[in-house]
């Protein structure tokens, strides 16, 4: 979805309920709606779009719109409304979008907005996003799994289940990749519609190291995201993820 | 369940004599529209988006968009379930 709100210059004017700004420091005393982007690069115009800017520029930011957004607003001044559900946030730069983290400041405080990032060696770096360990297949009871200071590790035997799964279903909208750094036994990774990754998987990948799977095809939605594994009877499995991230 | 890869790794449910063959529990229950929108890369084969990202096997993934396979699923479920109810005697 293309929602026609674009500006070049980076200045939001008198007729919009926003402002976008870059910087490294967050600014001191912001007006409600103030979107800032965490970049040292001068940003030059924006877009707000569900799909990637089909004509970018360097400098551009690409604001993503997203379907469950942490952070929303109305982007007009007057009685009219369009409700933004602000996603992902990318500037262009050496031609390529590259993810900024941003934060927009509402009733008098700072929210961050999700770079698509479940589990960074040790961080969960989203309270829009957690993990947390799970029974990823139905016929197999959970295993172990253990959150330690830069890695999450996981060990299974005996019809045993465990995995790496976000919270909540996640809004994959504009994702076209999920990729995880790895080691350990085959395991598998993926999307599914309920919480049994096994039972209701619609793309995932086998791996035992670092890998990705692609997500073009993907119908925008949202699904959970688990990375797992079960054993058999006289089976035993472990490995440890240090990163899983969409982009 | 057997299906065919041809040279992209599309799946398909016939060989037409160039494909490769592999098993897989992956599709079990699913009509044959939804098979073939899916793309299986076997684990030892690698497969090259548009964009020249990667991807290793093994690692299944629609090559449709997904709601047409799911649209599809859908409607083949409801034939299963009105047959279902015929041969019972219902409506």
């Amino acid at each position: 979805m293309q929602i026609p709100i674009l500006r070049r210059g980076g200045d939001s004017g008198t007729d919009l309920n926003f402002t976008v700004v870059g910087g490294r420091t967050q600014p001191e005393n912001p007006k409600e709606n103030t979107i800032w982007v965490n970049t040292d690069q001068e940003i030059t115009g924006w877009m707000f779009s569900a799909s990637q800017p089909e004509a970018p520029y360097e400098g551009m930011v690409w604001l993503m719109h997203g379907h469950s957004s942490q952070v929303d607003f109305n982007a007009l001044e007057d009685e009219n409304e369009i409700t933004i559900g602000l996603g992902r946030i990318r500037q262009y730069a050496d031609g390529a979008f590259v993810i900024h983290s941003a934060q927009v400041y509402q009733n008098g405080s700072w929210a961050g907005i999700w770079n698509g990032v479940l589990y960074d060696y040790g961080t969960i770096p989203s309270s829009y996003c957690g993990v947390r360990s799970v029974q990823p297949h139905s016929s197999y009871g959970i295993g172990t799994g253990t959150f330690n200071s830069d890695h999450w590790y996981y060990y299974i035997t005996n019809n045993h289940s465990i995995g790496l799964q976000s919270k909540e279903k996640i809004d994959i909208t504009g994702y076209k990749t999920l990729n995880v750094i790895y080691s350990g036994s085959a395991s598998r990774f993926g999307l599914s519609t309920n919480t049994y990754l096994y039972n209701s998987q619609i793309a995932a990948a086998i791996t035992s190291g670092n890998a990705s799977l692609d997500l073009t095809n993907v119908t925008d939605g949202e699904y959970y995201i688990t990375f797992g594994n079960y054993s058999g009877q006289g089976k035993t499995y472990s490995g440890y993820v240090y990163k899983l991230w969409l982009e | 369940m057997k299906i065919y890869l041809d040279c992209e790794f599309h799946c398909h449910l016939a060989d037409d004599g160039m494909m490769t063959e592999v098993q897989t529990e992956f599709f079990d229950g699913k009509c044959d529209a939804f098979v073939e929108g899916y793309r299986l890369v076997p684990a030892g084969h690698t497969w090259t988006r548009d964009d020249g990202v990667v991807f290793k096997g093994e690692m299944i993934t629609p090559w449709k968009p997904y709601s047409e396979l799911d649209a599809a699923q859908r409607s083949y479920e409801q034939d299963l379930a009105s047959a279902a109810r015929i041969l019972l005697g219902g409506n």
